[in-house]
Formats: C-alpha cells, sequence, structure tokens
C-alpha cells in the first residue's frame, strides 16, 4: 500500500512538466506578436494598444522576455524560474502568481469547506434514504430536488437567487464582507490569522463580523453544494438500488436480519464503491463551480481569479493555477484510491 | 436512521440560524444606518470636525458596528424601502468599478488612466488643471504657472523656470537612516524631489510608459537610448550595449536640462514646445520625495516594506532603466502631498484611500474613497441602488437599466462630459499581403480586394459615404459621442468646427464607386474583412452599417465583419495586414500636436501603418512639424485648420465619435467636477448631503 | 431470441412510468424543433442546399469551408441595445414570425425565438456529439484498465490521471483563451479531457467485478477474455456507466452553456442557449428601482430551454436505469 502511494506520488513532477509543456506548447503557435498580448495591460479599456508601441520599445519588449527566442529556450527559461518557486508574475492578480494564489486560496477553502460538509453527508443520506424507499414519496422528492438541480444551469440559479435575496429581499449581499466590515478586518487593529473570515473573526472576538461573513457565504455556499450536491445524490441512490437487488443482500435479509443491519451494514458499504469513484468527479466539479459562483458572487477566491485570468490571457497565472489544482485533484484521488480498499476490501493495489 | 443521520437535523438548525441571524443582522444594520444618519447629518455640517480620526480605533465603522447590540426595535421589512433615502457609509465615498484598473502606482512607470486615477489623488505635480478648464492651470507645488507676462517662460520660449512651494509635507514624513537620525530633506519638498522626480521619469524610460512624454520635449529625441546612440555616433542594440561614459553622459545631459536654481526649478527644452505646460500637468510628473524613494524601509518585522529605488546618481540610473512592474520600488507604495493617503491596495479587489488631515490647500477632503471592483452588472446596479455604492461603472448598453433610479432622484446623471477619446477608421493603403485573412482572394475579383485596394481615394470617399452617422449615434453609443470633425478632437485647440465630415450619401457613394480602380470595381465588386475583437460590439455594428449602404448600391460589395482574439489582432496591425481598422486614441495630453502627430506623422502611431502616398505623407509631416514649435496662435491655428482639410480631401481617415460620457452617482453626491484631462475622479471635490 | 423478447418488455416497462414517458415526450419535442428548425424559424436568406440546414455550420468551419448561407446566426433587428418584449400578435400565425418577436430579444436585439428554435441544433448536436465520442473512448480504455490490471492498468490510469488534474473545464478555458473562441474548439476540449470519467468509472466496476465469484469461476472453467468481457464483465458494468453518460448528455450541455455563458463560445449573435444567457446576464436585475423582473423574457426562455432539455435527459436516464435492470429481468423471466 505504502508502495503503491508513494509510486503515485512520485508521479506528480512528471505530470507538473506535461502540464506546463503542454501549455507551452499550446502557446506556441503563436508568434512574438501575440504573445506580446501577454504583456500588455489586461484591461481592453485601458490598455496600451501595442501600435501604440514604437518599433524599438517592441524589440526592447520581445528581447526583454525573450520571445523571439526558440520554444525549447523559453521553456527553459521559464523552468529555471519555476525551480526557484518563481511562477512569474500575473496581469490580473498584480502579484507574483504564488503570492496571489497564496493569499487568495484562504477564501476558496472557506468556501469549497463549508460546501462539501453537507454535500457529501446530505447526498449520501437521503440517496440511500431515497433508494431504500423506491417509488415512495420521499423518493419522488428527493429524485425531483435533485434533478431540478442537477439540470439547473448554475449560473441561472446563482443569479436568480442573488436577486431575490440581495435585490429583493437585501439578506445575503454579494463579495466576501460589508463595507464597514472590510474596513475594520483591513485594519491594524485586526489580525488575519488564516485569512478566511470566520476563523479569524472568532480569534479576534468579533462576532458582528463573523455574522457579516455568514450572510456573504450562504449563498455562494448554497448555490455551490446544491449543484453538486443532486449528482451525488442520483449516484448514492442507483448505486444503492442496484446494491439492494444484489443476491447477498436477499440472502442477509433471508437469515432474518433487522432491515436497518441490512441496509447499513451490508447495502451500504457496497454501494459507496461507485459513489466513491465518484468523489473525484464531485471535487472536480466542485471546483468548476468554483470558478463560476465566486465570479457571479463577486467572491474573490481562486475561482474568480482563474476566470479573469484565462479571459485576459494571463499565462503565467493560468499555469500557476492549473498546476496547483492539478496537484489538489491528483492528491484527492489518490485518497479516493486509498478509500477504495478500506470500503472494499477485495480491491487491492499491489 | 443510519450514523449520518443525526447530521440533517444539525444542518437545518444551522441553516435556520444562519437565516435568523441574517434577518436578526438586518435589523441591527438598519439601525446602524439611522444611527449613523443621525449623526451624519451633524456631520456634514460640519465635515472637518468629523474626519479627524487619527488612531485606526476611531475608525467610525468599529464604532457604529459596537453601538449594533443596544437597539434592535424596528421590523426588518420596513427599513429595506426607507434604507433608499438614507446616507449611507456618509464619511467613505465608494465607488465601484468593473475592475481595478491599475499598473503600477509609480508614476514614471503607469501609462493608464486607471493607474492615473490613483496617482493623481494622491501625489501632486507643479501646476494642475483649474476646475472643468482644460487650458487653464492653477499653481500646485509650483508657486506660479509659468507664462511669458511673469517671465517664467523665457523669450525664445526655451527655458520654463517653476517657483518651488518650500517646505510642503509629504505623507510619510521624514525618514530616518540606519541611526535613526532624520536625512535631511527628507518628508518635505524641496527643488532636489522635483528634479530627481523629473530626471526619473526621463531616465526610467519605459517601452510602452509614459516617459516618452518628457523625452520629446527635453531631448528632442523619442528616446534615452537614441540619446546614447547620438552621443556615441553609432547604433545599438540595447542600452546595455553602450559604454559607461556614453551611460554617464545621458544622465548627465538629462542633469543639465532640468535642474534646480535656488528655490526654483528650471527645464530647459530642445526645441520650443508649445504644449510643454500640458506635459508637466499629467500624472506622470507628479512629485516624489527624493530620499523617502531612495530609502529602503522595513516594517516592524524588520522584513523589507518598501525597496530601495534610484539615489539619483548617474553611476546607477541604468540598473532602473526600463523596469519590469514589480521591480519598482513605488510599484505598490505611494507616498506623496495629494489630499489622499493610499491607506492600502488590495490588488483586483479595493483601493482604499484615507484623507489627509493636513493637506496644504487648507481644506482636507470630506471623504475617504473605497475603490471597489465587481464585474457583474447586477451587482453594480443593485449596490447603487442599496446606497451601498455612491458612484458604479455603467456601460453603455445597461444604461437604461439605470434611468429609473435617475427618474426616481435617487441617482444624479451627468451627461455629455467630454472626454479625451476620439475614435476613427484608418486606411492601409497598401497591405500586407502575406497570410493575409482580410484580403480575400487578394485580387479585384469581387472575391478580394488588392494589397493596395485602399491607394485609390475614390474607394475611401466611397467608404466615407457609407457610413450612417445618424444610425450610429443613436443605436450604437447610445447617443454619447459626438461627431469628431477631423484628427484633432474637438475639444482641442486647433480642431476646425466648420470642416465637413463624411456621412451618408448614396449618390454620392455610387459615383465614387463607379470612378474607383476605373471602373472595374463597378463591374468586379469587392469582398473585404473587417476584423474587430471578440466582443467589441461598436465595431461589428459600424460595418455592419456601412455594409447595408453598399448593399443597397449592390450586393455585389460585400464588407464583412468578423471576429479575431486580441493577440491575433495585435500581430495583424503591427505587422500591416489589416485594411480597413477601427482605432480610438486617447490623448496623453490636451494639445493638437498629442492628436496630429500619432494620427497622422509617418513615424505616428498609426500613420505607421496606413502607407499614404509619400507626397502627402510628406506635407503631413511638415505642418506637423511645423505647428509643433509654431508660437504664434494664429499661425499654429491655420496649421492645423490646413491638416484637416487635407485628411478631409483624401479621405486619409474616416472620423467617427468623440466619446462624452455620462457618468452615475448617488444624488448625495454633491461638488463633482468634471475635466477632460482628469485621469478620473478628483475625490477632493466631492462631499455627501442630501441635496 | 433473448433480444427479441427484451424490446417490448422495456418499452412497457417505459410506457406504464409516466416520468419516463414524460421525459421521452419532451425528447421528442426537441428532436422535433431540430428537424423543423427551417419551418419554425426561416432563416433571412434561404440555404440552396438542405445540407446546410442539417449540418451545423461549425462543422464546415473545420474545413474551411465557405457558407452560402448561415441559418445559426440569429438575425439581428436594428442596432439598439435594450432587449424587446414578447409580442403577442406574432402569435397569430404559427409558426410566428420570429421578426416580429413571439419571444422577445435579448439584449442587442438578437430574436429569442429563432435563438431557441436554431440552439436546440446546436445544443442536441454538441452534446451528442461529445457524448459519444468521450464514451467511446472512456469504455475502452476504462475496459482494458480495469480488465487486464498491470502495466496496461498503470498506462492508461497515468494517463487518466493526467487528463483528470487537468479538470476539463479549466482545460477549456486554457484551451479557448489560447486558441481562439468557438464552439469547434470548446468540443474538441470537452472530448478530450471529458472521457477520464467514464474510464474511471468502468474501471472501478470492473475492479469490483472480476473478483466476484462467477469471474473467478468462469475464468477457472477456461473462459476467454473475449466471452468473459463480453459475456460478463461489460453486461454488469455497463448499466452504472450509462446513467452517467446519459445524465452526461444533459451535463454536457450545461458545461457548453456555462462555458458560452463565460464568453468562449461562438460569438454572440450564434444561436446557443449559454450565449443567450449570457447576453441576459446583465439584464438579471431587471430595472433597478422598477420591477426585478422587467427582463424576464431575456433569461427565463433560453434558462428554461436548457433546464428541460437536460431535464429530460436525466428524467430519462433515471427511469431506464430503473426499467433496464438485468436483475429484475431475471426475476420477471424466472
Amino acid at each position: 500500500m505504502l508502495a503503491y502511494i508513494v509510486r503515485r506520488l512520485a508521479l506528480l513532477p512528471a505530470m507538473w512538466l506535461a502540464v506546463t509543456l503542454m501549455i507551452f506548447l499550446m502557446l506556441e503557435p503563436l508568434g512574438p506578436y501575440q504573445k506580446l498580448a501577454l504583456f500588455l495591460d489586461n484591461n481592453p479599456e485601458m490598455a496600451v494598444p501595442a501600435n501604440k508601441l514604437s518599433e524599438e520599445q517592441l524589440q526592447r519588449v520581445f528581447d526583454k522576455h525573450g520571445l523571439n527566442d526558440p520554444f525549447y529556450v523559453q521553456y527553459g527559461k521559464w523552468l529555471s524560474e519555476v525551480l526557484r518557486f518563481n511562477f512569474g508574475w500575473s496581469t490580473t492578480a498584480q502579484a507574483p502568481v504564488m503570492e496571489a494564489l497564496i493569499s487568495r486560496l484562504p477564501a476558496t477553502i472557506e468556501l469549497t469547506m463549508l460546501s462539501i460538509g453537507p454535500l457529501i453527508f446530505l447526498a449520501i443520506w437521503m440517496g440511500v434514504k431515497s433508494a431504500v424507499h423506491q417509488n415512495r414519496w420521499i423518493d419522488h422528492a428527493t429524485r425531483f430536488i435533485a434533478i431540478t438541480g442537477f439540470s439547473l444551469p448554475s449560473f441561472v440559479f446563482a443569479i436568480f437567487v442573488l436577486v431575490i435575496f440581495y435585490g429583493w429581499l437585501d439578506w445575503f449581499p454579494p463579495g466576501r464582507l460589508s463595507l464597514w466590515a472590510d474596513q475594520v478586518v483591513f485594519s491594524d487593529s485586526f489580525t488575519r490569522f488564516t485569512g478566511m473570515n470566520l476563523v479569524d473573526t472568532l480569534l479576534n472576538g468579533r462576532f458582528d463580523i463573523f455574522v457579516d461573513a455568514i450572510r456573504h457565504l450562504v449563498l455562494p455556499v448554497i448555490s455551490l453544494s446544491y449543484l453538486s450536491w443532486a449528482a451525488l445524490l442520483r449516484v448514492t441512490r442507483s448505486s444503492m438500488l442496484e446494491t439492494l437487488k444484489q443476491d447477498y443482500i436477499t440472502t442477509a435479509r433471508a437469515k432474518g436480519l433487522t432491515e436497518t443491519s441490512v441496509i447499513h451494514k451490508h447495502a451500504r458499504r457496497n454501494a459507496l464503491i461507485p459513489v466513491l469513484t465518484l468523489s473525484g468527479f464531485v471535487i472536480v466539479g466542485l471546483l468548476t463551480g468554483v470558478f463560476i459562483i465566486e465570479t457571479i458572487f463577486n467572491y474573490r477566491g481562486v475561482g474568480f481569479w482563474a476566470v479573469d485570468a484565462a479571459l485576459s490571457f494571463d499565462v503565467p497565472a493560468v499555469i500557476g493555477i492549473t498546476l496547483f489544482t492539478a496537484t489538489l485533484i491528483v492528491l484527492a484521488n489518490l485518497i479516493v484510491d486509498i478509500f477504495y480498499t478500506v470500503v472494499d476490501p477485495r480491491v487491492r493495489y499491489d | 436512521m443510519g450514523r449520518q443521520g443525526w447530521y440533517l437535523p444539525l444542518l437545518l438548525m444551522l441553516v435556520l440560524l444562519v437565516a435568523g441571524c441574517g434577518n436578526q443582522t438586518e435589523t441591527n444594520q438598519n439601525n446602524n444606518q439611522d444611527d449613523q444618519t443621525s449623526t451624519s447629518t451633524t456631520e456634514t455640517e460640519d465635515s472637518t470636525n468629523s474626519t479627524t480620526t487619527e488612531t485606526p480605533s476611531t475608525d467610525t465603522s468599529t464604532d457604529t458596528s459596537s453601538t449594533d447590540n443596544t437597539t434592535s426595535e424596528t421590523p426588518s421589512t420596513d427599513t429595506s424601502t426607507a434604507s433608499n433615502v438614507e446616507i449611507k457609509n456618509p464619511d467613505t465615498l465608494v465607488l465601484v468599478n468593473t475592475t481595478i484598473p491599475i499598473t503600477s502606482l509609480d508614476p514614471a512607470y503607469s501609462y493608464n488612466a486607471g493607474s492615473g486615477a490613483m496617482i493623481f489623488n494622491i501625489m501632486e505635480t507643479l501646476i494642475f488643471f483649474d476646475g472643468e478648464h482644460t487650458d487653464k492651470f492653477i499653481p500646485m507645488l509650483s508657486t506660479e504657472v509659468p507664462t511669458m507676462e511673469n517671465g517664467l517662460i523665457s523669450e525664445d520660449s526655451l527655458t520654463y523656470t517653476f517657483p518651488i512651494r518650500m517646505g510642503t509635507t509629504f505623507h510619510e514624513g521624514p525618514v530616518s537612516d540606519a541611526d535613526g537620525n532624520v536625512i535631511p530633506g527628507s518628508g518635505e519638498l524641496t527643488p532636489e524631489d522635483v528634479t530627481y522626480s523629473m530626471h526619473r521619469l526621463i531616465l526610467t524610460d519605459r517601452a510602452g510608459g509614459p516617459n516618452w512624454m518628457m523625452i520629446e520635449p527635453i531631448l528632442g529625441l523619442s528616446s534615452v537610448k537614441d540619446l546614447g546612440e547620438q552621443i556615441e555616433g553609432v547604433e545599438v542594440e540595447a542600452l546595455t550595449d553602450l559604454s559607461t561614459e556614453t551611460l554617464l553622459a545621458i544622465c548627465e545631459q538629462v542633469k543639465e536640462a532640468i535642474y534646480s536654481d535656488g528655490n526654483n526649478v528650471v527645464f530647459k527644452l530642445d526645441t520650443p514646445f508649445s504644449p510643454f505646460l500640458q506635459v508637466v500637468v499629467g500624472y506622470w510628473a507628479s512629485v516624489l520625495d527624493k530620499e523617502w524613494v531612495m530609502a529602503e524601509i522595513l516594517d516592524a518585522d524588520g522584513n523589507v516594506d518598501k525597496k530601495a529605488g534610484w539615489d539619483g546618481s548617474c553611476s546607477s540610473w541604468q540598473n532602473y532603466y526600463d523596469p519590469q512592474v514589480e521591480d519598482s520600488a513605488l510599484f505598490d507604495k505611494a507616498n506623496g502631498t495629494g489630499p489622499y493617503k493610499l491607506e492600502r491596495w488590495r490588488r483586483e479587489e479595493e483601493v482604499f484611500l484615507k484623507v489627509n488631515e493636513d493637506y496644504w490647500r487648507g481644506r482636507p477632503a470630506n471623504l475617504n474613497v473605497s475603490y471597489q471592483a465587481s464585474s457583474e452588472m447586477a451587482t453594480r446596479l443593485l449596490m447603487m441602488s442599496q446606497g451601498d455604492a455612491d458612484i458604479i461603472a455603467v456601460p453603455v448598453a445597461n444604461q437604461d437599466q439605470i434611468f429609473p433610479l435617475v427618474d426616481e432622484g435617487l441617482v444624479t446623471m451627468y451627461e455629455k462630459l467630454p472626454t479625451g477619446t476620439g475614435y476613427f477608421w484608418t486606411f492601409n493603403q497598401k497591405v500586407n499581403p502575406n497570410n493575409n485573412d482580410y484580403i480575400g482572394s487578394g485580387e479585384l475579383d469581387g472575391d478580394g480586394v488588392p494589397p493596395d485596394f485602399f491607394s485609390d481615394v475614390d474607394v475611401r470617399k466611397a467608404f466615407g459615404y457609407a457610413f450612417v452617422w445618424e444610425t450610429y449615434w443613436s443605436d450604437v453609443i447610445n447617443g454619447e459621442g459626438i461627431r469628431m470633425p477631423g484628427p484633432i478632437h474637438s475639444e482641442v485647440f486647433g480642431a476646425n468646427p466648420d470642416q465637413m465630415v463624411y456621412d451618408v450619401d448614396l449618390e454620392k457613394l455610387e459615383e465614387h464607386l463607379k470612378k474607383a480602380w476605373d471602373g472595374e470595381l463597378w463591374e468586379k465588386g469587392f469582398k473585404l474583412i473587417v476584423p474587430y475583437v471578440s466582443g467589441g460590439q461598436a465595431v461589428k455594428l459600424t460595418t455592419e452599417i456601412m455594409a447595408k449602404s453598399f448593399e443597397t448600391i449592390n450586393p455585389k460589395f460585400q464588407l464583412i465583419p468578423q471576429d479575431f482574439q486580441r493577440s491575433k489582432l495585435v500581430q495583424d496591425s503591427n505587422t500591416g495586414q489589416i485594411p480597413f481598422d477601427y482605432n480610438g486614441w486617447g490623448e496623453d495630453y490636451h494639445d493638437p500636436h498629442n492628436w496630429a502627430f500619432p494620427i497622422l506623422h509617418s513615424l505616428g502611431n498609426y500613420a505607421r501603418n496606413m502607407n499614404i502616398d509619400p507626397e502627402i505623407q510628406a506635407q503631413l509631416d511638415d505642418i506637423i512639424i511645423r505647428a509643433r514649435s509654431e508660437l504664434d496662435l494664429e499661425k499654429r491655428e491655420a496649421l492645423y485648420h490646413e491638416l484637416q482639410r487635407i485628411t478631409f480631401d483624401e479621405a486619409i481617415i474616416i472620423t467617427m465619435e468623440e466619446w462624452t460620457r455620462r457618468r452615475f452617482m448617488r444624488s448625495w453626491m454633491q461638488g463633482y467636477v468634471h475635466n477632460s484631462g482628469y485621469p478620473s475622479y478628483y475625490y477632493w471635490h466631492f462631499d455627501k448631503a442630501e441635496s | 431470441m433473448t433480444e427479441l423478447y427484451k424490446r417490448p418488455s422495456v418499452w412497457q416497462r417505459l410506457k406504464k412510468n409516466p416520468i419516463a414517458l414524460l421525459s421521452l415526450f419532451l425528447l421528442f419535442f426537441f428532436v422535433v424543433v431540430v428537424f423543423a428548425a427551417p419551418w419554425l424559424a426561416p432563416p433571412e436568406r434561404a440555404c440552396p442546399s438542405p445540407i446546410y440546414y442539417i449540418v451545423p455550420d461549425w462543422f464546415f468551419a473545420l474545413f474551411d469551408h465557405d457558407l452560402p448561407c448561415k441559418p445559426h446566426q440569429i438575425p439581428r433587428d436594428g442596432f439598439k441595445i435594450p432587449p424587446i418584449p414578447p409580442n403577442l400578435d406574432a402569435w397569430k400565425t404559427f409558426p410566428p414570425d420570429w421578426k416580429l418577436h413571439p419571444l422577445g430579444t435579448t439584449e442587442n436585439r438578437y430574436d429569442i425565438w429563432y435563438g431557441l428554435v436554431w440552439g436546440t441544433r446546436t445544443a442536441l448536436a454538441a452534446g451528442a456529439l461529445i457524448v459519444f465520442f468521450s464514451f467511446l473512448i472512456g469504455l475502452t480504455m476504462g475496459g482494458l484498465s480495469g480488465y487486464f490490471g498491470r502495466w496496461i492498468d498503470s498506462v492508461i490510469m497515468r494517463l487518466v490521471d493526467f487528463m483528470i488534474a487537468m479538470p476539463g473545464f479549466l482545460a477549456t478555458l486554457v484551451l479557448v483563451s489560447v486558441l481562439g473562441r468557438g464552439l469547434d474548439k470548446i468540443i474538441f476540449a470537452s472530448i478530450v479531457f471529458g472521457w477520464t470519467n467514464y474510464a474511471r468509472l468502468i474501471r472501478g466496476d470492473i475492479l469490483s467485478i472480476r473478483e466476484r465469484e462467477y469471474i473467478h469461476a468462469s475464468r477457472a472453467l477456461g473462459a476467454s477474455h473475449t466471452r468473459l468481457l463480453f459475456k460478463h464483465v461489460i453486461p454488469n458494468m455497463i448499466y452504472p456507466a450509462l446513467i452517467l453518460a446519459s445524465l452526461d448528455i444533459g451535463s454536457v450541455v450545461l458545461g457548453l452553456s456555462a462555458l458560452s455563458f463565460l464568453g468562449l463560445g461562438s460569438g454572440e449573435d450564434y444561436a446557443d442557449w449559454g450565449q443567450m444567457i449570457a447576453l441576459a446576464r446583465n439584464r438579471i436585475a431587471g430595472v433597478v428601482g422598477g420591477s426585478a423582473f422587467e427582463f424576464w423574457y431575456t433569461y427565463v426562455f433560453p434558462g428554461a430551454a436548457i433546464f428541460l432539455f437536460v431535464l429530460a435527459w436525466n428524467l430519462l436516464g433515471d427511469t431506464v436505469r430503473d426499467v433496464l435492470d438485468p436483475r429484475q429481468k431475471n426475476k420477471k423471466r424466472a
């Protein structure tokens, strides 16, 4: 088992290389003039058009960034910088990529952590419930909600709740904090320990800001978890149904075991195998959701930044974010694989 | 119930709790706002009193939130409608833009209105615009505005003298050296601070930076490298190829041109340059505290908070030449004499400017400024209607949504505000035919155009007569803009408002199409691709308007808008492939030279890629250079009128609109002053009060 | 023989299930719209050959084919910006005249009726294409990997890890921001990065199935790989995989619309539901100070179209799974 984990982790650097090579290869067909757009200001309203640069200045920009160099030289240069933990400068974040990533991460962690708990437990619990009571009202109700959730575009859902709960009712505003709370949090009298508002406000004893932070989190958390939750629930249900029809369940029932014992001891465990496969999918779904949800709720985390960077051709940031998410997903999938062996002892990795 | 079963009720409770909290805070917050307004009436009457907050803990927002717990009587539902009338955040101006468009806070680096918008509120220049006038100045860090009359501009108009307002204090105060002794001259304005700032502006010469504007009048060249080549007498690849002596000589020559003389600072120009005061008034010419820029400043933990900048010596300037944005010591630090101190810049999230209580002009600003970003139009609109935002960015396409708020009186709309931006179409009279995506077959066979399609003046005129200004003005730009009379913006000296411009005329269109290419065009027709950047609606629609005109004459004349990646267009415009291109120019300073040169001079940004007929180009170049140094205003005006006439007769460009903008702010915002020379809002004027 | 017996059985069961009927009806409706599009919303310029109606134009664009007509391009009504509300007069005839805007227009005056009708074709074609190819690749890869294990498994799963580690959404975002926007690029990226989920799911199932007693038993009895794969392994694991795939036509269309919404689609005049919602994006708050739902038609109609389309696929996937369960059939036969 340990050997398996080590083997998987050893593949990480290879993957980093592959991912970055791929992005560089994709950039390769662009000529130096097109790559120039990488170094122009990202806001079209304010950009210095390239033809505002004189011929001499253009050449200077080319030389400075090595835009005329062959592909492998550019990649090599970039790689040697990365080995020194310098991922370059993000024009959208106006900061070094690593620094920008670290400063945005707490916001996204806060959002996803709050979403993932209810998501997983609620989905599994309701999925099992629904399967056990197949074709009863609770099954229909659950499936209805799940299917609606799964069929509704996240951005439409998100903006709808924003209009209702902010525009109409003014309960839950967008952003991360209200202005007054923002001013306190970023003043000298407030220590930002983690960058996660909920934790920091409690540590600083500011319950009023804690409540404010919660108000800003409610809509993004609901929007984010609701959508993946539906998918997870559906798969739990169908896999549970599948399992309940297995012969060994019939045997267990025939043995005279109680229904609770059959479901929780025998059926659920096996039903969770396909669900586990899906949890990797759910993690990706959450990450994808984070991109859209953060953008719509103006919630400044990694996802917001990623969309901004990708749309503004901020390649250093895109590479940085991609590497980060890629690593995250590899680790998550590894954990999922390890869980397999726990849930289903027949699965071995040797 | 399963093992996870306990989780659901818990979760439900949590949801209810949060929803409950939401309601509760709602009540508190609104009461809170009640409190704020009750105090704000007294505050706004005596605005200077209320803003004397020295320590961070007496931040008003902290105060009000601590009074939260005292009252909670009014039901939450009633207040949501009432809240529209209360002034929220009485001592802070909240501006929500689509982005935070700052590249750098270094005045010698940044070259966009977004950075300038912050810099010119924090730092100051020698002179400044007088109210809404773009051609009248008031003294700022100079105690007088140089004129011929007061003798501060020499007879030959080559020497400008600025008496310095000695002792004006910088926000950050004096700087101490390693031993804790205050460095003399730090924290206070001295003539050396001014000369240092100007030398720095010239010598950093960033590619794509504002530096050329000062280089042109002072050195008479377009870059510092050119000066080096002039001294050394050879052409070099890069600045680093120059010898050490040359580098020293460059710096010394710059220092000889701008020097301090007692309490004065003297600028010596290379040739007479009539727009010089317009160059000095720009944010790039902001005055820095030399000792502060030089110093490395540590924070409380002993880490470097601010890097050391150039020490002003001629031996080290090349290390600061053409910097990367992050290498500048002033990238995210700002220290000026202006009405605002930079409290924090949270990159793309927020900029917070705090009132400088010791502002030398007597009255400190009334409101702190929180400049925020939200890309979502709906969010900005809602923030505006809730009163959480005082000013928001509203793109042309969405202005109809905010008009109801204007009608209700909640929002004030300022209309027809001039900006220094103009749009026009340029013709490339001889495109580069290699891999050209725009000219189709590359021949006059109805399935494309020849590379020199636009070298025929009749073709160019036909395009002018195909454009329907009325439709464009009312539909595409929503009435925001006035017709640009020629290459020079109508608000700028030298523009001839009576000059004819091209507008739809189907008869003339037909006539010119028949004449063009000796009638061959009329028989064969053409097909031309007009590129636009994905999302660039105005270009696409203008093309469609013109295309419709051509189509009414004959469907053989095809003008097709097509979207391309921005990076692709950057490339193709630089390699001269785009035959018919939509362009906009935002002026750097308010002078006809800043319009005529880039658009029509053979070295200018646009004409460079237009391949105008050499004879006409020579004529244009001559007029532009003569007009630059012409001091007699009447003669100068005549020259620019001539330029404008040629542009029309030869149909060198087709002018579109000068952008006039609408601005929207809550009606409690008082004192707005618009000046098209400002990069953005000058917050010092603003106040919040019920009208 | 069994094949002949199965088919009526499935249909009988589906017929009894109201949800299945509803979803089938919905899907039938969408298919009708796809084929009747030239009649429901005739393009401004008639196409010389029916092929241009049937094959989406981005497909021709792949071959640099010059198009004589572009039915997928929504015509724009004038150059004004604010949306026009639905016009009930247009409904006096059927099909309604889209030039009168039976469902109103979006921002920038693109007709919603026209966009929805032709957008159905975009959605169905793109969704089916993506799911078909990614499922095919996924089935092959996952099957090989799970069944044979050893080094085949290692190689394929490393490839999968690599692909999965790059979330499809982010990968598409990167690809499109570099290569340029367009539906064809999104579809390509979605297939390239989309098959991994199926591969993992199928492999996971096979891992579990191949350890079951009956597989061990058949292998001990000398069954060939092919026989084992097709007779035992695939029938046992294909159903969960099929659900996911059927779910995915819906979610693929969702994903496409999300990318269009972010501005990576085929341009704002292309008949694409996500694109239409992007055009409504700025209108979703209505007129502030007036009615919050002033521009309801700009997002409700395209939103409903996506919703119903995805819903139909999801409902179908759900019920088909319940009905097609092999063990249930066995029981019945027994």
